[in-house]
């Protein structure tokens, strides 16, 4: 039914981009059928700011969740009494503990300041290219310092409390 | 062929029979956690390294208890939305998709109901 190149872009073993241009430079005249990309087009585009940071939007978000199912967890163990308080203490006051409690904060600034970011965009103001990356930018940085800053401000200041 | 107006058609609600409440209401719930995701992480910050009396303490509070109380329905509403549609774009299953979109929900809601409770629980309990 179908003419045979055309069979054979079905088949599983795709050349990579590069093969098949050379397969197009030795042998003009005949169709190479690409099988068309299906969204979201994450590996078809070389990365730019605005595309890398709109998936760090939904990574962060997604990670953030899992945060927020932590708090719930925090707030409820408090309510289950001192025991199961300590549980949850003691498996935060870890290394891995603290590196993790650092990645939420640091998705928290980074999502919230790129939030903004999307609703300054909602409302027409920022989006043209110039200003877009001049925001992004922005967001790394104050979203990084705020993280950094944060914790730097705990440790200093952990000594008094404990 | 369709027999309404265009303009009709133009404000009909679309494939995913929703319109742009989705949308919408992202950009609402948004807006509210700004300044309820502020007051949480300075406050958090504070009470790294507290004990349980002091945490408690915090709690009990009433106006920590009350926007606690406000923050986590719509945060956990927020990040619903956000899930519905990263699991709409990744998992082209429709039994995974529908199934991971009703779970994410249930988790989501017992998560903040539970949450409420035990803030409530820590305030009232005699």
């Amino acid at each position: 039914m179908f003419p045979q190149h055309m069979k054979k872009s079905k088949s599983k073993d795709k050349p990579s981009p590069q093969k098949k241009i050379s397969v197009e430079k030795a042998s003009a005249g005949v169709v190479v059928v690409r099988e068309r990309p299906l969204s979201p087009h994450l590996t078809v585009y070389k990365p730019q700011i605005s595309s890398v940071l709109s998936i760090s939007h939904r990574i962060s978000g997604v990670f953030l969740t899992l945060g927020a199912l932590l708090l719930s967890w925090w707030v409820i163990s408090i309510a289950c009494g001192p025991g199961v308080f300590a549980v949850t203490n003691n498996l935060l006051d870890t290394r891995p503990g603290y590196f993790i409690m650092f990645c939420w904060t640091l998705a928290l600034y980074y999502h919230l300041l790129n939030g903004i970011r999307h609703l300054f965009w909602d409302i027409g103001l920022g989006f043209d290219l110039r200003n877009m990356a001049i925001s992004g930018f922005t967001v790394i940085i104050l979203s990084i310092s705020l993280a950094v800053f944060s914790w730097y401000y705990v440790f200093t200041n952990l000594e008094i409390i404990l | 062929m369709s027999i309404t107006t265009k303009l009709k058609r133009v404000k009909g609600l679309g494939s995913a029979k929703e319109g742009t409440n989705h949308w919408l209401m992202q950009r609402v719930s948004a807006l509210a956690l700004i300044p309820l995701i502020i007051w949480l992480a300075i406050n958090m910050i504070s009470l790294v390294g507290k004990n349980y009396v002091q945490v408690k303490l915090w709690i009990q509070n009433p106006i920590n208890s009350l926007l606690l109380i406000l923050l986590i329905p719509i945060m956990f509403y927020h990040g619903y939305l956000g899930l519905k549609v990263v699991i709409e774009d990744y998992i082209h299953s429709e039994f995974w998709k529908i199934g991971g979109i009703i779970k994410t929900k249930f988790v989501f809601i017992i998560f903040s109901v539970t949450t409420i409770f035990a803030i409530l629980y820590i305030n009232f309990k005699i």
